[in-house]
């Protein structure tokens, strides 16, 4: 990831800068502060908001190549590790560009 | 819960059986209670009825002390055998639930141990008993709080950090975005219980037992413009407790 510059317009801030995440309990505070003293810009999603995180859309596309994988070849469900590498192998350029689309729709659509 | 029967054998003879067996949920019903208290004002002796039906006088006494005081033979017409829930009528533990309610509804929508450690605050468990989640919502449920209820109330309470939210997000350009999360892939996650199939040519479908499938928890980050920018993948042990 890149490194977010403090005080530069997002127009000019680098691609890739702000990590987004939701509230899980693994998400603590230990965490942020980790983040924090590494100079990493993060944003939390509110509570029970997951319509504005791209990868919940990501991970739907994920499951949709695990089970066509399994479909194909039922090998695959004695070897896992090779299975989500796979998946996460042939997920698209467009698939996960699609999801951020999407979230910047339903920002627009909320707004 | 367990009831020892006794053969109706004298103390003292060899031939005495013990039969353990499961107590019934209701012990002795209405009617069987009235049938013992109509035979007692038949002027059958206590010994006798005893005897008869097997039930100790001070069971016969009580049921007519009831008779006496409420008109039923049962202590509580609304409870009858069932046991007073103590943690209901518990005003400490309700008032620490109702505050944390209105306080911070969702920790009543997060995990089981997060609802006992934000418990805690207001009932820490060094003064008090332990709790357990199911205590927890059955007060909630005595004072009636359902889960809906508590949905509307954090969803109110969230609606301004919605709004603020998106504003924010909003002020920041896609590209700059990294979205990252964890999501937990079972064996169910591998059947394609539906399939397709060229008009007259029958759809295949394997009925696979996927119990056996280990677990596995994938963390990924993604971004506009580097696409998958980082993937883990850990399989995971069975599941210790309803929160795993």
């Amino acid at each position: 990831m890149n490194t977010y510059v403090p005080g530069l317009p997002w127009e000019l801030q680098p691609d890739a800068c702000v990590i987004m995440y939701d509230n899980a309990g693994i998400h603590d505070a230990a965490g942020d502060a980790f983040m924090h003293a590494n100079g990493m810009y993060f944003v939390r999603l509110p509570a029970y908001f997951p319509n504005l995180q791209p990868i919940e859309g990501v991970f739907n596309e994920l499951k949709r190549n695990v089970r066509d994988l399994v479909y194909l070849n039922h090998r695959y469900m004695t070897k896992p590790m090779r299975l989500m590498a796979t998946s996460t192998a042939m997920l698209t350029h467009a698939q996960v560009a699609g999801q951020f689309v999407r979230v910047s729709n339903n920002i627009a659509a909320l707004l | 819960m367990r009831m020892l029967f006794h053969a109706p054998l004298s103390p003292a003879s060899p031939l005495r059986v013990s039969l353990r067996l499961r107590r019934p949920a209701t012990m002795f019903s209405e009617e069987t209670r009235q049938h013992v208290l109509g035979l007692l004002n038949e002027d059958y002796s206590p010994e006798v009825v005893r005897g008869i039906m097997g039930f100790s006088k001070r069971s016969m006494r009580r049921w007519m002390k009831n008779l006496r005081d409420n008109g039923t033979v049962w202590r509580n017409q609304v409870l009858q055998n069932s046991h007073e829930d103590a943690a209901v009528r518990n005003p400490a533990l309700t008032h620490a639930i109702m505050s944390l309610l209105h306080r911070e509804p969702a920790a009543f929508l997060k995990n089981h141990s997060d609802l006992l450690i934000a418990l805690s605050i207001d009932y820490p468990s060094s003064d008090h008993r332990y709790v357990s989640a199911a205590t927890v919502y059955r007060v909630l449920r005595a004072n009636n709080i359902t889960r809906k209820r508590v949905e509307r109330l954090h969803s109110e309470r969230s609606e301004e950090a919605q709004r603020a939210f998106e504003v924010a997000i909003n002020a920041i350009p896609m590209r700059c975005l990294i979205s990252v999360d964890e999501s937990h892939t079972a064996g169910s996650d591998m059947y394609r219980p539906y399939g397709r199939s060229v008009k007259g040519v029958p759809c295949r479908l394997f009925d696979r037992d996927t119990r056996p499938v280990p677990s596995k928890s994938t963390m990924m980050a993604v971004s506009l413009s580097h696409d998958v920018l980082w993937s883990t993948t850990v399989i995971l042990g069975g599941a210790q407790t309803s929160d795993d």
